[in-house]
């Protein structure tokens, strides 16, 4: 295997790990107030949170910013409760420019504190590599293939329960905010920042 | 180039029977470097067109997290296929998983050993 598909493979991998699923519990989080019709403002949602992951993975690969990885883990559920608050607050069905600029920079900003998450288990791949241009262009290329596929899969989900179950989408947009918030606690509470 | 987690490896050491082992901390440790060069003469093998190659621990350095060691190999005839086997930790860890890259020829091939795969042929052109 070249060296690129399996730096690809890895970032794939370590978004769309079971085991480890705060991102996943993010972009839910994150999808969670928007119909299937939305999807241009999701699209950009998501671009603005890997635009911010990329730029402090970059930055922590490169050694520019030192994390203090206990402090991140915690920061993690944190971004995650804080959207799942804003869910239940603010309407989507009608947002204004508004809310609409403060949800990207939002997802922009929770982004770069995502991206200090990934940077650990990146930087522990890396050897002495000269070039660490190419394994982080393949990783973050994986990362977002993997978030795609995970906004897909939610969003399947969510066509299935509208369409077959007739539910409204109020009360998946609470009930998926509300289970994102109640777990992003418990994730915090068992995280070593305290 | 071995490049391993500091605490893991000690953990993986201890288990094979070193005790008191610490490679973090203090100065170089004779013990630890035969118990290092013995773990790793049984963990990693490199073949090269189905020829095993003899490997030389040379040692070892802390790299913040990470214990980085060094094995030589004397006189590498040309080859086009390498057979690796990389299982340190393996027996440990169940879900550990070595990453080995080889370079050779202007390339890099990559691969991912665990268990069920312990070893892998990456083929040069």
């Amino acid at each position: 295997m070249s060296s690129f598909l399996l730096y690809l493979q890895l970032g794939f991998e370590h978004i769309s790990d079971l085991n480890g699923y705060d991102h996943i519990l993010f972009i839910l989080a994150l999808c969670a107030i928007y119909r299937p019709e939305q999807w241009r403002t999701i699209l950009i949602l998501v671009t603005a949170f890997t635009v911010g992951h990329s730029i402090t993975l970059a930055l922590a690969a490169l050694n520019v910013v030192v994390v203090n990885a206990a402090l991140i883990e915690f920061l993690i559920p944190v971004t995650i409760f804080l959207t799942s608050i804003q869910n239940v607050w603010q309407s989507q069905t009608n947002p204004s420019p508004q809310q609409l600029w403060s949800r990207y920079g939002m997802a922009l900003f929770f982004g770069l504190i995502h991206g200090l998450g990934f940077s650990n288990f990146f930087r522990s791949l890396l050897g002495r590599e000269a070039d660490i241009v190419m394994p982080l262009l393949a990783f973050n290329i994986g990362l977002e293939v993997g978030q795609l596929l995970i906004v897909g899969v939610i969003f399947a989900v969510l066509i299935l329960l509208l369409r077959l179950l007739k539910i409204q989408h109020a009360s998946w947009t609470y009930f998926i905010s509300g289970a994102t918030a109640g777990i992003s606690v418990i994730l915090m509470s068992e995280t070593k920042f305290w | 180039m071995v490049k391993i987690f500091t605490d893991d490896l000690e953990r993986a050491l201890r288990q094979a029977g070193a005790k008191d082992l610490r490679l973090s901390i203090g100065e170089p440790n004779p013990q630890a470097e035969t118990y290092l060069a013995r773990y790793l003469a049984q963990h990693l093998t490199l073949k090269l067109d189905g020829k095993r190659v003899a490997l030389e621990y040379l040692g070892q350095e802390v790299n913040l997290e990470a214990t980085w060691c060094y094995l030589e190999a004397q006189e590498i005839p040309a080859f086009e296929e390498v057979t690796i086997r990389h299982t340190s930790l393996i027996e440990v860890f169940d879900n550990q998983r070595n990453m080995v890259h080889v370079q050779a020829y202007g390339q890099t091939l990559s691969t991912l050993l665990e268990a069920g795969r312990l070893s892998d042929v990456l083929a040069f052109d």
